[in-house]
């Protein structure tokens, strides 16, 4: 039942999108230099997005008036507050952040730390081995890759804004 | 000829080196569950900025041989399969080894796995030159049909549902449209965004879709983040299973290394599909099929073969034709656009000596893998014991590193990170990604030669079907359609009549 109503939420979300991506395709400059132009294609995927989503709503509508849903969501994920997802998502937001002010190195190693932190199972955090592992390889693997790209590949990774 | 010429290229010190390292570092990461062949290039990928294109595509080739080739270890010892395209390896091979008969079941799954990759790459080296001699015939026109018809097949394809799969097909394209139109050079969807101007780089939107989301969902399911554990497992018990073993079932081996190869030729199937066929096609043709899922060394041969086939049968559209056919050629096609070589029917003409050096690599890592596999099993079970709470920041590390590079663009990173979190939410609501990025890979294509034709016919649709590899393609994507909304009728009607 609840992967019905997901469907039938995705196909607005979509609908709206869509609707969004044709109305800003009026922004692009028009062309004469072919037939269709610059603005046919993504009109015409916007199109098909909208013509897509609502046969997905339709599909959705029909099966939950078929009657009740046979079996339980088999997908996983359903906890409603899953916080080794959430932190690892602010963290990745946190880490591009965090790269453009104090650079790829110093980021990498407070990252590691931190994400293996959150997904350690709860008896490893009590572990002085593992600890003292993630710290070693949260250390030394930045430093290695940044070493390896500067002095192999001659490519800079970000050093931040910081020590510009 | 031209393959001893390949061989040639590519037997120096440093190509040999880096595809060893490849081909280990695939068949580690490969092994992993969770992490896939993918995976293992997207961690690979930032280490072949500075490498020259014949070794840092060969490099690339042998992390993906030995990413689709690791997951037979975990899937015989532990009935996990290291990767989708290893779980029907599990269905016999995990049985086996219960019934102490590991040995026979990882022998016979390495060979297998090496037959079937070596029979991909002598297809890939003979069909391949054939097929980009026809390919550079084709018009504008043909092209069109052919990657509308890719289009249609990995959408209607990579999930259960059509109607998803083409709404992710076409989420594709509205993102690959950001940037400079290629036939106007007018800017779309860029917002004043002045490094938005050549639109959303591959490998940033590649990484985030598959890499990033996959451990947002590893992180999810926290409990796989615990590392394996072999200690109640042996895998010197039972007698090896040999070659001439293998050989004795010729006449299963041959359907099933077709069979794998044509899945990996066609669009959006890959590994993943192609083992779970071969093992149904096993034990609906074998003589015991009660026998199979209590540890008949049949359904191993039958999944390893086919899966490793398939790689060749990915490799052959991919270098003939330009199409990706999974996610993992997707990231090969990104390195090919990293040394500003674009994969397609003139790569055999104006890079001769790249195309048979990357065939030679492909036919030495199935060589690499079966070598490092059968002597150096242990090892392996050992680098399988890594925790992937340490492993998953790592790949991440990895997977920023790569996006950066593929510029030396920060937006790159940003891009990538929102790719992920999109590519999370997608998976969740089962919309397939792979048909999400071929549709972001040829919809540049598709539309340059829709307009192209246009040009040609002066606006008149009718032409297009003149051409005969046009019409046979857009007449096969009407039936792919259809046939695939008949599938679901039926499907829905058969759930129905249960309920």
């Amino acid at each position: 039942m609840k992967e019905k109503k997901n469907d039938i939420l995705a196909g607005i979300v979509i609908i709206i999108l869509a609707a969004v991506y044709y109305v800003c395709s009026f922004q692009i400059q028009e062309t004469t230099s072919d037939i269709l132009g610059s603005r046919f294609f993504p009109q015409l995927a916007a199109v098909l997005l909208v013509v897509l989503a609502v046969i997905q709503i339709i599909q959705a509508v029909r099966t939950k008036s078929a009657g009740p849903a046979k079996e339980k969501d088999i997908s996983t994920g359903n906890q409603k507050l899953n916080l080794p997802l959430i932190l690892t998502t602010v963290l990745l937001f946190a880490y591009y952040f965090l790269v453009l002010q104090i650079g790829f190195t110093i980021t990498s190693i407070i990252y590691l730390l931190f994400a293996s932190w959150i997904l350690m199972p709860e008896d490893d955090r009590k572990e002085r081995k593992i600890l003292l592992m993630v710290i070693c390889v949260s250390i030394i693997f930045p430093i290695f890759l940044n070493f390896i790209f500067y002095q192999i590949f001659s490519i800079q990774l970000p050093v931040g804004a910081l020590f510009q | 000829m031209q393959l001893l010429g390949g061989f040639a290229t590519i037997f120096n010190v440093q190509t040999l080196l880096l595809m060893v390292v490849g081909t280990f570092g695939g068949l580690v990461v490969g092994a992993l569950p969770g992490l896939s062949a993918f995976t293992a290039l997207a961690i690979m990928l930032p280490f072949t900025f500075g490498m020259d294109s014949v070794n840092g595509l060969c490099f690339l080739v042998a992390v993906y041989v030995g990413g689709c080739s690791g997951g037979l270890i975990s899937a015989v010892l532990l009935g996990i399969p290291g990767t989708p395209a290893s779980i029907a390896t599990c269905f016999d091979g995990y049985p086996m080894a219960q019934q102490g008969k590991s040995k026979t079941a990882l022998s016979a799954a390495i060979i297998s796995s090496f037959v079937g990759g070596i029979f991909g790459a002598i297809i890939l080296s003979f069909l391949g030159p054939y097929i980009a001699k026809v390919a550079l015939k084709l018009s504008s026109y043909d092209y069109f049909g052919i990657i509308l018809f890719a289009l249609t097949t990995v959408s209607s394809l990579a999930g259960d549902n059509m109607v998803k799969g083409l709404i992710a097909c076409l989420l594709g394209i509205c993102l690959s449209c950001v940037g400079t139109d290629g036939l106007s050079s007018v800017y779309r969807y860029t917002f004043g965004i002045t490094k938005l101007a050549n639109g959303f780089s591959l490998v940033p939107v590649l990484i985030g879709l598959f890499a990033v989301s996959q451990i947002m969902a590893n992180a999810r399911d926290k409990a796989t983040t615990k590392a394996l554990d072999f200690s109640n497992t042996n895998q010197n018990e039972g007698e090896k299973f040999t070659f001439r073993d293998y050989f004795k079932r010729i006449r299963m081996i041959i359907p099933v290394s077709l069979l794998g190869l044509v899945i990996g030729i066609l669009p959006g199937l890959g590994g993943n599909i192609s083992n779970l066929m071969a093992y149904s096609y096993a034990k609906k043709t074998s003589s015991h099929p009660e026998t199979f899922g209590t540890g008949n060394v049949d359904g191993v041969i039958a999944s390893e073969t086919a899966n490793n086939a398939t790689v060749g049968g990915a490799m052959i559209i991919l270098l003939t034709l330009g199409i990706p056919g999974d996610n993992a050629t997707s990231i090969i096609l990104a390195g090919f656009q990293m040394n500003d070589i674009a994969p397609g029917p003139l790569l055999f003409k104006t890079q001769a000596t790249l195309v048979y050096a990357i065939l030679a690599a492909f036919v030495l890592a199935n060589i690499m893998f079966f070598l490092m596999e059968y002597f150096g099993l242990s090892i392996f079970i050992k680098m399988l014991s890594i925790p992937s709470m340490l492993l998953l920041p790592i790949v991440i590390v990895c997977c920023f590193v790569g996006s950066y590079c593929s510029n030396n663009n920060t937006l790159d990173i940003l891009i990538m990170v929102i790719f992920g979190l999109v590519g999370y939410i997608l998976k969740k609501h089962k919309y397939p990604l792979a048909p999400m990025v071929v549709g972001f890979i040829l919809s540049p294509l598709l539309e340059l030669y829709l307009r192209r034709s246009l040009m040609k016919t002066d606006g008149h649709w009718f032409p297009i079907f003149s051409s005969p590899v046009a019409a046979i393609c857009i007449f096969a994507t009407i039936f792919t359609i259809a046939y695939t909304v008949y599938g679901m009728i039926k499907k829905k009607r058969v759930e129905e009549a249960k309920v």
